[in-house]
Parts: C-alpha cells; structure tokens; sequence
C-alpha cells in the first residue's frame, strides 16, 4: 500500500483522503492499545493509575477528528463501538461517545455560532443529496495553472 | 566456467546481496531507460473507457518519473552487486549483520515507510513539481482555507461541503504560502507528513 501507485498519487496531493485516514488510523490504534491495558493484570505504573482511560481519550478525539474532517468517519466510530461492546466494554462505549462528542461541538463550534442551520445544510443535505460528479478530460498542473495561464 | 566456479563458493548471505543488489539495480536501471512504459504501451487501462487522457502507459510513466532522481544509483548498484557475486572469494566471508527478527521486522518497516514517502516527496521538489496533476477538490479546499485564513467564516460567508476540520489542517501552508500558489505547493507537503503518519500507525497497529 505504501508504495502502490494510485496511494503514492493520492498521497501527494491536497486532498482530504491521507488527514481523515491517518485519524481514522490513530483511533484504532489507540483503542487497541486501551483494549490491552484492560487485559492486563493491575500494576503500580503511576502514569496507568493517573489517566487510565487515556488511549480511549486519544482515540476518541481522534474519532471527533476523523469525523470533522469526513462524515463518513462515523464509520469508524461505529467500527469501534462494535469492538468495545463484543468485548465487553460497553460502558466505555458511552464515555468513548461523550468525549468524542464533545470535541467535535468544540472543533466545530466557532462556525456553528450564527449558522447552525446553514452548516447543517451544507455540510451533510449537499453531500447526500448531491448528483455524480462529472469526468474532467483536461486534468491541468500546476504549472499550466501559473505559468500557461498567468 | 571460472564463473560458475567463483559463484559456487560464496557464501549464500553474499549471493542474497548481489542478488538483491542486482534486482534494484535493474529495476532502476529499466525506469531510466523507460522499458516499462514501452511494453505498457500495448495494454489499455481499463480507465480509458471513461475517455480520460491517461491510459496504462501514462500511469507507468508517471510511476517512472517519481524515481527519476535514483536513476543515478543504478550502474553503483549493478556494479556493487556484479562486483559481490563473482570477485574471488578471499576467505574473508562476508556476511549480513545478524539482527534480531524484531530488528529485521523494524527495518523493513523503515524502509518501506521511507520509500514511500520518498515517492510522495520527490514529485513535489524541482524540476518536476510543477508536473503533479491538480484536483479540482484541491482548489475548493485551498480556496477554503485561503478565506478562512482571511477572516472569512465557512457556512455563514461561503459555501463549504466538509466539516470543519477538513481545513483546518491546510491553514499552516495558508499562512506560510499568503495567497501564492505556494499555497498549494505548501499543502502537498502537508499531504506528504499525513501519509508518512499512515504507513507509520499501520506498521504501529500490525505490531
């Protein structure tokens, strides 16, 4: 994957696709790693006992990260709920939720004053309401952009 | 006969290396004679039926442009490798350090990663990066976060189909880049970092 090419071509342009994988990446990783300080036995580690749920705080504001970049990072959060709750843990589902949710009104907050509505509007009824995108012909560069056409 | 003779004695760690060796160096050495855009030239992506300009070829030339700036290490590397398997064997065996298979694991990871994002990062330096195709959605979200950097707020100002974090990433290359299409150039670069980080968290999670 790293070095196949369609990724390497993705992955140099600036698009959104690379920013909602890698936190797409990081909630998973950081809920398995909460996943294995579950199953360990209790220690005296002083970082373990000060934050215990500190990877499910990771994950889930990478969660709101993902989400805030894409909608369609929900997918992700509704993978890890899956996973918490075959596992036994549904209560941290809820606190997953709660500190997810919370970042995201925080991340999205400055825009949402005055424009509610209007965010609502653009942000999720354009998206599924919107038609197929059309197949450009001409795809330009950089530098028929700048300098062919000044 | 002599060099069947000589490759008979080396040592298998040796071989694996001029093999190895040898295996890049042609690889490289057939980017920067184009061969594989040549022989791509009788397939036809299965893409061209929706009529765009790049077929199969043209990937591959792509592709091929990436490792431009390695070309140069080619004949080192075939050289090197020719030089490992058949020079007389000494006595002095020479051998792989030995490594631990977490080690080994580590470095193939590292090397991969750092591969990949050599791909992603030499299309972007000169003299080829004003050649990397552009987005139509890259100039919606540069545009985004042009205004956003300007005082401007999204949804209540101008239209903006993402949530808001979607540019929130591309305002550091907006405030080094101002209004330039340095912008764009910038955010690639930021592009860059992320995939770099999701080959990273793969490995961390395949772990």
């Amino acid at each position: 994957m790293e070095l196949d090419g369609i990724n390497v071509f993705i992955g140099h342009q600036a698009l959104l696709e690379s920013q909602t994988n890698f936190f797409s990446l990081l909630a998973v990783y950081a809920i398995s790693r909460q996943y294995y300080r579950y199953k360990q036995p209790p220690n005296d580690n002083q970082a373990v006992k000060k934050i215990p749920d500190l990877w499910l705080w990771v994950s889930a504001i990478a969660l709101a990260l993902t989400v805030t970049t894409r909608l369609n990072g929900v997918l992700v959060g509704v993978a890890i709920t899956i996973f918490l709750i075959q596992a036994g843990y549904w209560q941290k589902v809820i606190k997953l939720g709660l500190i997810a949710g919370g970042a995201v009104l925080v991340l999205w907050l400055p825009f949402l004053l005055g424009s509610v509505l209007e965010s609502i509007r653009q942000v999720v009824f354009f998206q599924l309401l919107r038609e197929p995108d059309g197949i450009s012909t001409n795809a330009l560069t950089l530098g028929t952009i700048t300098i062919n056409n000044p | 006969m002599e060099v069947f003779g000589k490759l008979a004695n080396q040592p298998s760690s040796r071989k694996w290396l001029a093999y190895t060796l040898l295996g890049v160096g042609f690889l490289l050495a057939a980017t920067g004679l184009r061969i594989f855009s040549y022989l791509g030239r009788s397939f036809t992506s299965p893409f061209s039926v929706l009529n765009q300009p790049n077929n199969f070829s043209d990937n591959l030339k792509m592709l091929e442009g990436q490792v431009d700036g390695l070309v140069w290490l080619a004949p080192l590397l075939l050289l090197l490798g020719g030089w490992s398997l058949l020079a007389k064997n000494s006595g002095k065996v020479i051998t792989l350090p030995t490594f631990s298979t977490e080690l080994k694991a580590d470095l193939v990871a590292g090397i991969i990663l750092l591969a990949g994002t050599l791909l992603r990062l030499l299309p972007l330096l000169p003299p080829n990066w004003l050649e990397v195709k552009a987005d139509y959605d890259e100039g919606v979200y540069m545009m985004a976060t042009h205004l956003l950097t300007n005082g401007y707020s999204p949804y209540r100002d101008f239209f903006l189909a993402h949530p808001p974090s979607a540019i929130y990433g591309f305002v550091p290359a907006a405030l080094l880049g101002g209004e330039s299409a340095n912008l764009i150039w910038l955010a690639r670069f930021t592009t860059v970092l992320w995939s770099a980080g999701i080959g990273w968290l793969v490995w961390l999670i395949g772990r």
